[in-house]
């Protein structure tokens, strides 16, 4: 008599806790679809089944999103993924952005970020394979290639260098400044960049060049500087050859971990065109080269820097 | 802390230990530094997928950006072209790996008052070509390069 109570009672506190539990979890709703994803239906197909979920006005629920704890999870993802990308917006993407957007896309499911582990565990539906992300790299790879490949080259003899004479003080509105000395520093790295028709020259000062050569990266010692230059890139030649075109940007990060706690302990800024018209128009814009950056946190968010093609290692 | 906040961080920690960040092993000895030598142009190759920078002492790249390259004594260049792979990191970027090859045109004083171009391939190899013919193309090749527009 005395276990049967027992039992009765178990049962009562799992139900009163099953419907507190359920009661207390928040509601998602799912707002109108102002303008969906537009691109092949092979693309958008693999779009809803992994990334819709949270990143979309069609966010579908399984039974269990539905109870807390994993509700508020759910909630806390999906309200996150939609500020970071609503593909039920697609339209308030101008078409360069919406480009670069696939790309990262791409990459971050290239990286094993996205979808989320911890959501494509209890939703094996939301994985993307091999096969699918072959597709996807092609597919960008595709639009990027319908992109202007740039001006021919010019093989006139060479012309005086332009420099401009900056005279005026270039400050981001974070309060990083142009700093004009990067170029009496080491350069790290040269790169190309199919998605976006660039080529960059990467410099480092001399904190962070010693910083590689006795890899104490991880974190990156403060005072490091980073330079990245950025031109277009011109037509491909006869030899294959690809040469810089006009200036586009130059990027800088500066190490102070403490200064720049929020944004994984790297300030950004970033001054673009020759006029170096800073980047951002609210402080917080950092935040956006902070989350891509993280993509490199193995690197100590730093993404060029030359590694041996072999010899990958998985870091703790 | 209530309820919701302990399952919030328990839920996001086992999601953190389950992510580790990707990380290759450094190449430092694939940094080319050389004092006084500031770059000039910088550039790549589809076909043979490599990458290029061309570096230059003062002199080097005064004469280069008024375009009276090999004219000056004292002009010192350094081509040098790394193998070129995908980032690791990032699909869709190309990033230098290991050195393949470092070239050196100088301009020195010559017999009567005139000068002489010296090239020499300092590391690597080039394509299979006669050498004379092949340096002094090279050494053409890296006077008609056009110099990069800084800001």
């Amino acid at each position: 008599m005395r276990s049967f109570a027992k039992a009765i009672t178990a049962i009562a506190v799992i139900a009163f806790l099953g419907v507190s539990l359920r009661l207390a979890s928040p509601e998602i709703s799912n707002p109108p679809v102002t303008s969906d994803f537009a691109g092949p239906d092979s693309i958008a197909v693999i779009f809803k089944h992994a990334c819709y979920d949270c990143h979309s006005n069609e966010t579908q629920l399984s039974w269990y999103d539905k109870v807390a704890p994993v509700s508020w999870l759910v909630a806390s993802h999906v309200e996150e993924g939609r500020k970071h990308l609503n593909l039920s917006k697609w339209d308030s993407l101008s078409p360069s952005q919406q480009l670069s957007t696939l790309w990262y896309m791409v990459n971050m499911i290239d990286q094993g970020v996205m979808p989320l582990k911890s959501y494509a565990a209890v939703h094996p539906g939301a994985e993307v394979s091999a096969t699918e992300l072959q597709q996807l790299k092609r597919y960008v790879v595709t639009l990027s290639g319908k992109q202007t490949s740039g001006p021919k080259p010019q093989t006139a003899p060479a012309t005086p260098v332009k420099t401009n004479n900056i005279t005026a003080v270039h400050q981001s509105i974070n309060g990083i400044e142009y700093d004009s000395d990067y170029r009496n520093w080491k350069v790290i790295a040269s790169t190309n960049r199919i998605d976006n028709g660039t080529m960059r020259v990467i410099y480092g000062n001399d904190i962070a060049v010693k910083a590689i050569q006795e890899n104490h990266i991880t974190p990156w010692p403060d005072g490091a500087r980073i330079a990245k230059v950025v031109w277009n890139k011109t037509a491909e030649d006869e030899n294959g050859n690809v040469y810089p075109g006009a200036f586009n940007n130059i990027q800088f990060m500066i190490r102070d971990a403490r200064k720049y706690k929020d944004t994984g302990g790297w300030g950004y800024a970033r001054f673009n065109t020759p006029e170096l018209i800073p980047y951002g128009k609210k402080a917080d814009f950092a935040t956006e080269c902070s989350n891509c950056h993280k993509l490199a946190a193995g690197q100590g968010f730093v993404f060029d820097i030359p590694t041996h093609a072999s010899k990958t290692i998985a870091n703790n | 802390m209530n309820l919701k906040n302990i399952s919030l961080v328990l839920l996001v920690l086992l999601t953190a230990a389950c992510s580790k960040p990707k990380s290759s092993t450094l190449a430092p000895e694939a940094l080319y530094t050389n004092e006084g030598f500031s770059v000039i142009t910088s550039f790549f190759n589809n076909k043979q997928q490599t990458t290029t920078i061309l570096y230059g002492n003062p002199a080097a790249q005064q004469a280069i950006s008024t375009g009276s390259a090999g004219q000056v004594i004292g002009e010192d260049y350094r081509l040098v072209t790394w193998i070129q792979r995908p980032n690791p990191l990032w699909f869709g970027s190309n990033i230098n790996g290991q050195i393949k090859s470092i070239e050196r045109v100088t301009i020195a004083a010559a017999p009567e008052g005139t000068i002489v171009s010296q090239y020499e391939l300092l590391q690597g190899d080039l394509v299979n070509a006669p050498k004379d013919s092949l340096e002094q193309k090279r050494t053409q090749y890296i006077y008609s390069l056009r110099p990069l527009v800084f800001p």
